[in-house]
C-alpha cells in the first residue's frame, strides 16, 4: 500500500506505528532498498543527523550522569558498608539510565526533526509530488532510511554514552577518593552479566524503532495548516516518550520475572 | 460529465497528433478528469514496460523536494526508476538544462526560483525521462510566446506536448485544441 493510501485510510496512532514497523520490515527483507544507491545515501545523512551531529550533546549528558551517579557510588557506597554494589550501580546505569536519557535526547532532537520536516513536506505536496509525479515509494523513500537510521545511530550513540559515562565517573570520582582501576574495572566485569547486554541491546533497538516511527507517523498525519506543526511535535514527543516507557517497563518487568 | 470526458479520450486518436502540441481548455475540475482520462488510456505507469505510451507529466504548482537542490531533484527519478548512475544523469540533465537556458541554477535550492523556473524544470525533469507525451498542467504560467517556444523545443524532439489551461483565450495561439465545458468537449 502506498503511503496515500496509508494516509487515506487514518490508522489510529498505536495501528499506524504498528503497521509502520510492519511495512519497514517488508522493505528490509525484499532487498529493494539496497538495489538503490539512493537509500543507502539518505541512510547515511540520517545516521549523521541522528548520530554523529548529536553526539557532543550525547557525550556531555553521559559526563554529567556519569559523575552524579557513577562517583557518588564511588565515594559513598564504600562508608556506608556497599563496596561490593558498586558494580550493580554500574550495570544499571548500562541498562536502565544510558537507554532512557539516550531515548529523550533522540526524541527532542531527532525525533521532532523528522516530524516537522514530514509534516511540512506534507503541507508543500511534496509526498503527493513523490508518489504520483515521480512514482518513487514514500515508505522506500521517506520512511525506510530513517528508521534504519535511526536504530543504527541510537545503538552507536549507546556504546558511546557507556564508555564514557563510566569513564567520567571513575575519573570524577579519583578527585574525592582514590579506586585502582583495576579494581574498578574488575568489578565492572563482574556485575554485568550477558543478560545485562543482551537487555541494554534490545531496550535501544526498539527505541530507536519506536521513535523513528512515531515521528514519521505523525508528521505525515497533519492534516491542513501549518498551525497544526507544533501541535505534531507535542504529539511526536509525547507518543515516543510513552510508548518508550512502557515497552521499558515490560523489558524491566520480564526480565525480572524471568 | 465525467462519463463524456472519458469517452472522449478514450476514443481520441493520440498516433494523429505525434510531434504536435495539444491545449485542452477548461474547468479545472474538467481539466483533472482530462489529465486522468488521458493517463489511464495511454498507460501512465512508466515503471513497466508494457506501456502503449510513455507519458511523463509536470504538474501545476511545479513542487519539488525542498531538502535537496535542484540538481539533486532533477537526477532523483532517473537513479530511481532507470538505474543511471549518479555522473550520466547529471550529464542528461545538464545538457537538457542547457537547452532551456538554466544551467546556472543547478544548484540552487527550490525555494529560491520562481514558478516559472521551477515549471521548466518540472519540464526538463520530464524529457530526462524520455516520454513519448508530456502532459504539463496549467501552461498560463508561462508567457505564451516563451512556452510556444518551449513546445516547439520539445516537439523537435519527437514528443506530443499536452498543455491544459482554464484561459479560453490562449486557443489563439494553437491548432490543436480541445475545449471541455459544461455540455461539450470537442477536438
Amino acid at each position: 500500500m502506498p503511503l496515500k493510501n496509508f494516509l487515506k485510510k487514518k490508522f489510529k496512532p498505536l495501528e499506524g506505528v504498528i503497521y509502520l514497523f510492519f511495512y519497514n520490515l517488508k522493505i528490509l527483507f525484499s532487498g529493494e532498498w539496497h538495489r538503490r544507491k539512493m537509500i543507502s545515501t539518505q541512510m547515511f545523512k540520517q545516521i549523521l543527523f541522528t548520530g554523529i551531529d548529536a553526539l557532543p550533546l550525547i557525550l556531555f549528558s553521559a559526563f554529567l550522569v556519569g559523575f552524579i551517579v557513577i562517583a557518588q557510588s564511588i565515594v559513598y557506597l564504600p562508608q556506608i558498608g556497599g563496596n561490593e554494589y558498586i558494580g550493580k550501580v554500574l550495570a544499571f546505569v548500562i541498562r536502565e539510565i544510558g537507554p532512557i536519557v539516550i531515548m529523550f535526547i533522540i526524541i527532542g532532537r531527532s525525533g521532532n526533526a523528522v516530524s516537522v520536516e514530514m509534516a511540512n513536506m506534507k503541507l508543500n505536496g511534496e509526498i503527493f509530488y513523490l508518489e504520483k509525479i515521480l512514482k518513487i515509494d514514500g515508505f522506500l523513500f521517506l520512511m525506510f532510511p530513517r528508521f534504519i537510521g535511526f536504530v543504527i545511530a541510537i545503538l552507536c550513540l549507546s556504546v558511546f554514552f557507556n564508555v564514557f559515562t563510566i569513564l567520567t565517573g571513575y575519573i570524577s570520582a579519583l578527585f574525592f577518593i582514590y579506586s585502582p582501576i583495576g579494581v574498578f574495572l574488575e568489578k565492572l566485569l563482574q556485575s554485568i552479566t550477558i543478560v545485562d547486554m543482551i537487555v541494554w541491546i534490545i531496550k535501544i533497538l526498539v527505541f530507536g524503532m519506536i521513535i523513528s516511527l512515531v515521528a514519521f507517523y505523525q508528521g505525515v498525519s497533519i492534516e491542513n495548516t501549518v498551525r497544526e506543526v507544533p501541535r505534531v511535535t507535542t504529539r511526536c514527543f509525547i507518543q515516543a516518550m510513552t510508548y518508550c516507557l512502557v515497552v521499558d517497563a515490560v523489558i524491566t518487568f520480564i526480565v525480572i520475572f524471568i | 460529465m465525467k462519463e463524456k470526458i472519458e469517452f472522449f479520450f478514450d476514443n481520441y486518436n493520440y498516433e494523429f497528433l505525434l510531434k504536435e502540441t495539444i491545449l485542452i481548455v477548461g474547468h479545472q475540475k474538467f481539466l483533472n478528469f482530462a489529465i486522468k482520462s488521458i493517463k489511464t488510456q495511454l498507460s501512465n505507469d512508466w515503471t513497466k514496460s508494457n506501456n502503449l505510451f510513455f507519458i511523463a507529466q509536470v504538474d501545476k504548482n511545479a513542487v519539488m523536494l525542498s531538502n535537496m537542490n535542484i540538481q539533486q531533484n532533477m537526477i532523483l527519478p532517473l537513479l530511481f526508476h532507470k538505474n543511471y548512475n549518479e555522473t550520466e544523469s547529471q550529464k542528461i540533465i545538464n545538457d537538457l538544462a542547457e537547452l532551456f537556458d538554466l544551467k546556472i541554477y543547478v544548484n540552487v535550492f527550490p525555494e529560491s526560483l520562481n514558478i516559472q523556473q521551477k515549471k521548466k524544470y518540472s519540464i526538463i525533469r520530464a524529457l530526462s525521462l524520455q516520454p513519448q507525451i508530456i502532459i504539463i498542467d496549467e501552461c498560463s504560467t508561462f508567457e505564451q510566446s516563451e512556452f510556444l517556444e518551449i513546445c516547439k523545443k520539445i516537439n523537435d524532439m519527437g514528443i506530443v506536448v499536452i498543455a491544459t489551461t482554464e484561459i479560453l483565450t490562449l486557443a489563439d495561439y494553437y491548432k490543436n485544441i480541445i475545449i471541455i465545458n459544461e455540455k461539450i468537449c470537442s477536438h
